[in-house]
């Protein structure tokens, strides 16, 4: 893992602006953003799972099809009442 | 003590342990550098939140060869660039209503009232004091130990530009450094 590495360049201005402390948020705000990030990286993860994958397959193919033949099975029928009563 | 690429791997894989070693040494960094960017510590705390939310959710779909700081770094700049373009457009509210006068003070240093010493303070008031382009190209360069074409990625630019853009933001620390001086002076000498 690469690190801040403040190095002494021989340039004074650089020099004394690389060592500049670096500040840090408070502990308690620390530990709320780490806890947020693991909740958002399982999440991340569970979408990728196999169950996910299901339900992605369910949403995008099988639903609309089952919609669709719904729909035409319905229209079917009523056309077929339709033309009965005539 | 794991490599880049591992944690990278780790961070695909969901692994919280590679988030918490990211998250550790790039923290503070990211922050220090949100601050000094934006002048205010509330609003580098949001974007900071911001930004490793975005890793965790980017994390499947990262590369191998991700350079992790990079891609921090070009995230928390860009909520910043986002941020500030729409506070502009507040602030053009604002000058409908005379208030634009009020907002132009010369901005606070965050840290200058928590700096150790006389030269830091004004260290980081002149930081404060640069024009936004030019301050995040000081910040990568001479804060983060960034190279100038490692930095010309994060904001997006010319390497050729960010190293004049360098050397403009020198000249004005410089400057600035010297008129704090010659003020004390003069406080010194009428006292």
């Amino acid at each position: 893992m690469p690190e801040r590495r403040p190095q002494q360049s021989g340039d004074e201005l650089m020099d004394q602006l690389a060592a500049l402390p670096v500040r840090d948020v408070d502990a308690l705000r620390a530990a709320t953003l780490r806890a947020q990030g693991h909740r958002a990286l399982a999440a991340q993860s569970q979408s990728d799972g196999p169950l996910a994958m299901l339900q992605q397959l369910y949403r995008r193919a099988l639903e609309p099809a089952l919609v669709a033949a719904l729909s035409v099975g319905y229209l079917g029928w009523a056309f077929a009442t339709a033309m009965s009563l005539h | 003590m794991a490599t880049e690429r591992q944690l990278v791997a780790g961070l695909r894989e969901g692994r919280s342990g590679a988030f918490d070693a990211i998250y550790e040494a790039y923290r503070p960094r990211l922050f220090s550098f949100l601050a000094r960017l934006s002048g205010d510590p509330a609003l580098a705390e949001d974007l900071l939140q911001e930004t490793f939310l975005r890793l965790a959710r980017s994390a499947p779909a990262l590369r191998a060869d991700t350079r992790i700081g990079a891609w921090l770094f070009t995230v928390a700049r860009n909520l910043f660039v986002s941020q500030r373009r729409w506070a502009l457009l507040d602030l053009g509210r604002l000058a409908e209503k005379h208030l634009w006068q009020r907002l132009r003070a010369t901005p606070a240093s965050p840290f200058a009232l928590a700096a150790a010493s006389e030269t830091e303070r004004q260290l980081e008031q002149a930081i404060a004091n640069l024009p936004t382009g030019y301050r995040e190209i000081l910040l990568l360069v001479a804060i983060e130990s960034m190279t100038p074409t490692e930095a010309a990625a994060v904001v997006q630019l010319e390497p050729a530009t960010v190293r004049k853009r360098l050397q403009r933001a020198r000249a004005m620390i410089e400057r600035e450094l010297e008129r704090c001086q010659s003020d004390d002076h003069s406080k010194a000498a009428t006292s």
